[in-house]
């Protein structure tokens, strides 16, 4: 590039972000421009100004960007079947005069006849250097007045363009000076990242834009909204500034702004199903997880610290009663929540959908990214046989008879036969359905899976997804499985117990009334003949499923944001209520406690299967026990139902977040859990005393 | 201690207690303190109604208790005929407490148009009402710093905004000079007598005995959660043992013979002759003024301006007028301007006082108790408080609202003391 381009190119795209952050350091070292700029025509006008600037100096790159590609693009269409053996006409005309002819348009280059045949694959005859003939027959159109890197990336620099005009918008609406700095910053940092060639780090910095400028924006909508004469949506208002101008939850909106637009530079690199769901997976927990954290902070904080401070003073010897001081209270965290979480969850939805457009491995990965990541999809498990009443009581009638100790214990009443009975009752039924889900060495067994219409309305594959164990469960060990489909087409796999497998079955194998049938073989095949497992082939009740689509990936990620905003709602209310009646320190813990005992529930449980009082221990430790255990069953009881459903576990495993869960949540969680605890923290605060005896004041 | 009199009717009393009593309880409920004990008082409409007491005698405590920051032990406590923590009572009520507790997040601006919202003020309303407020507080320059940024005055300043952004008929002001320097002491001062004036009513609890003394109607003064005193300032102040003459400089031998008469006539000498003082109040408010003249830089908050119109012209007649109208509004407003009873009383008080007094003058002033020189220099009515400084200008609309002092028989006096009419007017001063 000549010296002339490049002092013309750091002069068009240095200027504007020079000015912009001239602008920024002025404001700061001038009371009287920040005066100046606090006038909404005058802000118009500086903000048009700039946002002009930005546009008018990039557009020329966009659209030069644009023809650049379209040309390369036409060049290696034209040398795509390129080929030594069949001579076709892009090939002799590269051999022979080293130039490639697009349309109306001929692309040359001398070195390129030179070079000949040493172009192509001796092997194959193809074209092995594609990509880097089409840079070398583009260099001569190459514009001089702008590094080549920024025409490489020119939807990355139209996206900026459209930051750039956002935030110019974002500050039209009033945003604080220092918000539109931080976006001045960051365009720049994008702009640096842009030339320096990392690309990475630019569309971290431009989702950074985005997520900070589209926080803004919606949260200056909610305080418009928000402004009216009505003392619950005033208190709502004072709360949704908080959460922003004070530390301790500014904190936690900025970090997720901030890292989750990062949280794609740390996704390895592998089949693409795998980097959506781990990013899936990291996206959601970041957003849920840090949304989690500062709902806990400011609904105790906002007003545990005013009782402290006796700003509550102020507003409660105006006229609003407790109950609508606690109601904008949690209306004001619920509204910073549907915020983050809008803002979060679109730039994780474009995120994805970007995703979806890069190169899969190959052919199963592309599927299983359709069929299995990127959609809804509903559990189908066997259908197994109830054992019926009288068998079982047949059942428990033989082992009684075949016992003699119990019979006399029961002949002489030393126990009681009805709950022998009971217990013996349902240990057969136990057996009984664990003997379904058990195959024998060498043997095989069928199972229908039904309610699978919609796969066959959909067309779309099904997903078997199986947990086997086998003997003595050796992770290190593969063992064979037959699955035969009801056509007598068979397919043979290998797998290692007590890791989940998964198989695509075509859909084209569940009959019209929804229904599939699989037979399951505890053998293999070698060399053409079968071979017995080495030993009973077993799972547990949710050990073998069958997956299948009944929506969108896009509809279920917003009702899976639905389900984390329902249950955030309730833990405002409870960190409000608490904090009402204790002070920041204890409100918090106590709520955190809550907060984590309902996450972790499904741990919880396995845990108190695991955990019983041991008769062989000393009292004290049996009774220490027994209350431990007490209080694990009592808590997981009373919260069981805020970890069972979780929106990012089932998105991650391309299942249904169904509109039907969404309402249960809603009715119990969102209504019942939320309503009866803002009645009872209501009932105590309208009591509470809030001016303590000073003595020394009065 | 003192009854006062006139007993109002209930419709009349903005607060009543009875038998008023707090206990401070612990953990297990046990008593701790007994911060009000049984008291009883009053609030009239349109007055301002003085809570004195040293530290931890029970005035903040009878301010919560009045604002339902705190329930009562026991009697009965009224609030516009309602129980304190009644919603709708707090609508007419506007309080500053001993420190400003605001949102150190938000600038004044915001925090007026918070506590607007909280009373249901419509949006222009707010807006109006916040720049007026303000403008009179000196903070107008200082409105999109946040509060946190704020000196303690600065943010007393915006609390009294606070107080008033709802033109509350009853104001309550614990301490509302605590933090401001003296020129913010007087204009809060010269901001109670207007909204007196005006027929607001206000419950002032103050160290700063001055303040009270100035401003206050009647007063009570509390000691361990139980009222020592209660009346009027006037009943309460007045020292009926004591006369004071004021009078422009005499000479020494005028001084002498004044107290020859006093022996002759009444049997008593002249405790002590001295230079009345300027009050350190009026210097201090003489060098400010001059300095705004000479337009000084300052990077404090400013002088203020005046009392903000809603609050003295009432919101609804600015709303409604517009041209002519407003004019007329002002008018009639000025005119319908409630005349505080007591203030009416107290000029009464003060007719009867100087008319007594001038027949005193009078007896001393009979031919055998003076000299034949002797030149009677003019002699104004006795005023009951200080003046007020000259810095103080008229209110609009307002009027002085206490009648003007009779004049005195000067000739009566001139003979008596021996000297002609003086050069100044002598008219009743104030």
């Amino acid at each position: 590039m000549s010296g002339f381009g490049t002092t013309l190119s750091l002069l068009l795209y240095a200027v504007p972000p020079a000015a912009l952050v001239a602008l920024w350091l002025l404001w700061l070292a001038q009371p009287r421009v920040a005066a100046f700029l606090r006038k909404p025509n005058r802000l118009a006008i500086v903000a048009g100004v700039a946002a002009g600037a930005v546009i008018l100096t990039g557009l020329p790159v966009v659209v030069t960007s644009f023809n650049l590609a379209r040309e390369r693009s036409a060049i290696l269409d034209r040398l795509a079947n390129a080929s030594l053996r069949e001579r076709d006409a892009a090939t002799v005309e590269l051999l022979e005069q080293g130039s490639v002819t697009v349309g109306d348009k001929v692309f040359r280059s001398a070195q390129l006849r030179q070079l000949g045949e040493q172009l192509f694959d001796k092997s194959t005859g193809k074209l092995a250097y594609a990509e880097q003939l089409a840079e070398l027959f583009m260099a001569p159109s190459m514009p001089e007045w702008a590094p080549p890197t920024i025409f490489n990336t020119f939807g990355v620099v139209a996206v900026l363009l459209v930051g750039a005009a956002i935030a110019a918008g974002a500050v039209l609406l009033g945003l604080a000076p220092l918000l539109a700095a931080v976006l001045i910053a960051a365009v720049g940092g994008a702009a640096v990242a842009l030339l320096a060639g990392k690309l990475g780090m630019l569309v971290a910095i431009v989702g950074m834009i985005v997520l900070i400028t589209g926080y803004g924006v919606l949260s200056r909508l909610f305080l418009r909204a928000l402004s009216g004469a009505n003392p619950t949506s005033a208190v709502a208002n004072i709360v949704l500034r908080e959460s922003t101008r004070q530390w301790y939850t500014g904190a936690f909106i900025l970090v997720l702004l901030v890292v989750l637009p990062l949280v794609p530079l740390a996704i390895d690199a592998g089949p693409l199903r795998y980097r959506i769901q781990s990013f899936l997976s990291w996206s959601l927990g970041v957003s849920f997880g840090l949304a989690g954290l500062l709902t806990l902070v400011l609904s105790c904080a906002t007003v545990a610290l005013e009782i402290r401070d006796r700003q509550i003073w102020q507003t409660l010897t105006k006229p609003i009663d407790r109950l609508r001081y606690i109601v904008g209270k949690w209306l004001g965290v619920v509204i910073v929540n549907a915020v983050l979480l809008v803002v979060s969850g679109i730039s994780i939805l474009l995120f994805v959908e970007y995703m979806r457009t890069q190169p899969a491995q190959n052919f199963m990965d592309e599927t299983a990214v359709r069929d299995e990541v990127l959609v809804a999809r509903l559990g189908a498990k066997p259908v197994y046989e109830e054992p019926t009443r009288e068998e079982v009581r047949a059942t428990v009638d033989g082992m009684i008879a075949a016992d003699p100790t119990l019979r006399s214990e029961l002949d002489q009443k030393i126990r009681d036969e009805a709950t022998v009975r009971r217990a013996l009752s349902e240990q057969v039924r136990r057996d009984a359905m664990a003997m379904q889900r058990q195959i024998p060495q060498g043997a095989a067994k069928s199972f229908e899976f039904t309610g699978l219409q919609r796969a066959r309305e959909l067309e779309s594959n099904v997903t078997l997804s199986f947990l086997i164990h086998i003997g003595a469960s050796d992770p290190h060990t593969q063992h064979p499985v037959i699955f035969k489909f009801k056509d007598g087409t068979w397919i043979d796999r290998q797998y290692v117990p007590a890791q989940r497998h998964r198989e695509m079955i075509p859909w084209q194998y569940v009959e019209s009334d929804g229904t599939l049938t699989i037979e399951i073989g505890n053998f293999g095949v070698r060399n053409d003949e079968f071979y017995p497992g080495v030993g009973t082939l077993n799972w547990d009740p949710d050990g073998i499923e069958v997956l299948f689509k009944v929506g969108g990936f896009e509809a279920n990620f917003v009702r899976a944001i639905m389900l984390e905003w329902i249950k955030l709602a309730f833990l405002a209310m409870l960190g409000i209520c608490c904090a009402t009646v204790l002070n920041f320190p204890v409100a918090l813990l106590f709520t955190a406690t809550v907060y984590f005992i309902g996450l972790l529930s499904p741990f919880l449980a396995a845990a108190i299967d695991n955990y019983w009082v041991d008769p062989n221990d000393p009292l004290l430790v049996q009774i220490f026990q027994g209350v431990v255990r007490s209080i694990a069953v009592a808590a997981h009881f009373m919260l069981s139902g805020y970890g069972e459903v979780s929106g990012e576990a089932l998105l991650v495993e391309g299942r249904l977040v169904s509109w039907r869960s969404v309402a249960k949540t809603f009715v119990i969680i969102g209504v019942m859990w939320t309503g009866v605890t803002a009645g009872i923290g209501w009932a105590i605060f309208r009591r509470k005393e809030l001016a303590i005896y000073s003595g020394q004041g009065g | 201690m003192r009854a006062a009199t006139n007993q109002p009717s209930k419709q009349d009393l903005v607060v009543e207690a009875v038998g008023l009593s707090k206990v401070f309880h612990d953990f297990w409920h046990r008593d701790t303190a007994v911060a009000v004990d049984g008291i009883d008082f009053n609030i009239r409409r349109h007055e301002i109604f003085g809570l004195l007491g040293p530290n931890g005698s029970g005035k903040s405590t009878t301010i919560k208790m009045i604002l339902g920051l705190l329930r009562r032990s026991k009697g009965v406590l009224r609030v516009f005929g309602r129980e304190p923590d009644d919603v709708a009572v707090k609508r007419r009520i506007g309080f500053l407490p001993e420190e400003s507790y605001l949102y150190r997040f938000l600038n004044p601006v915001e925090t007026l148009d918070y506590y607007g919202k909280l009373f249901g003020l419509a949006r222009r309303i707010r807006r109006r009402r916040s720049e007026e407020l303000l403008n009179m507080v000196g903070l107008d320059a200082a409105s999109h710093r946040t509060v946190g940024e704020f000196s303690k005055g600065m943010a007393r300043r915006l609390g009294l905004a606070q107080a008033l952004i709802n033109d509350p008929e009853f104001l309550i002001l614990d301490e509302p000079t605590s933090g401001l320097d003296p020129v913010g002491t007087r204009q809060v001062k010269d901001l109670l007598l207007d909204l007196g004036r005006r027929g607001k009513t206000i419950l002032l609890s103050s160290h700063l005995l001055s303040e009270v003394e100035d401003v206050c109607d009647r007063m009570v003064i509390l000691y361990g959660g139980r009222v020592r005193a209660a009346g009027t300032t006037e009943a309460l102040l007045e020292d009926t043992n004591r006369t004071v003459i004021q009078t422009q400089r005499l000479k020494q031998e005028t001084i002498t013979r004044i107290e020859q008469v006093l022996q002759e006539t009444e049997g008593v000498s002249i405790e002590r002759v001295q230079a009345p003082r300027q009050k350190l109040e009026e210097l201090f408010m003489g060098i400010v003024e001059q300095a705004r003249k000479e337009q000084a830089a300052t990077s404090g908050a400013s002088h203020g301006g005046p009392t903000a119109e809603f609050l003295m012209r009432g919101d609804e007649a600015s709303d409604r007028a517009e041209g002519g109208d407003l004019i007329e509004t002002l008018a009639s407003a000025r005119d319908e301007a409630p005349a505080r009873a007591v203030e009416v009383e107290r000029a009464d008080e003060r007719r009867k006082e100087s008319g007594v007094r001038e027949d005193v003058l009078r007896e001393l002033a009979q031919p055998s108790a003076r000299g034949a020189d002797a030149k009677v220099p003019a002699v104004p009515a006795a005023p009951a408080k200080p003046a007020a400084t000259p810095s103080a200008p008229p209110k609009q609309g307002a009027g002085s609202g206490r009648p003007p002092a009779p004049e005195v028989d000067r000739s009566v006096i001139d003979d008596l003391l021996g000297g002609g009419p003086s050069e100044k007017d002598g008219g009743a001063k104030r």
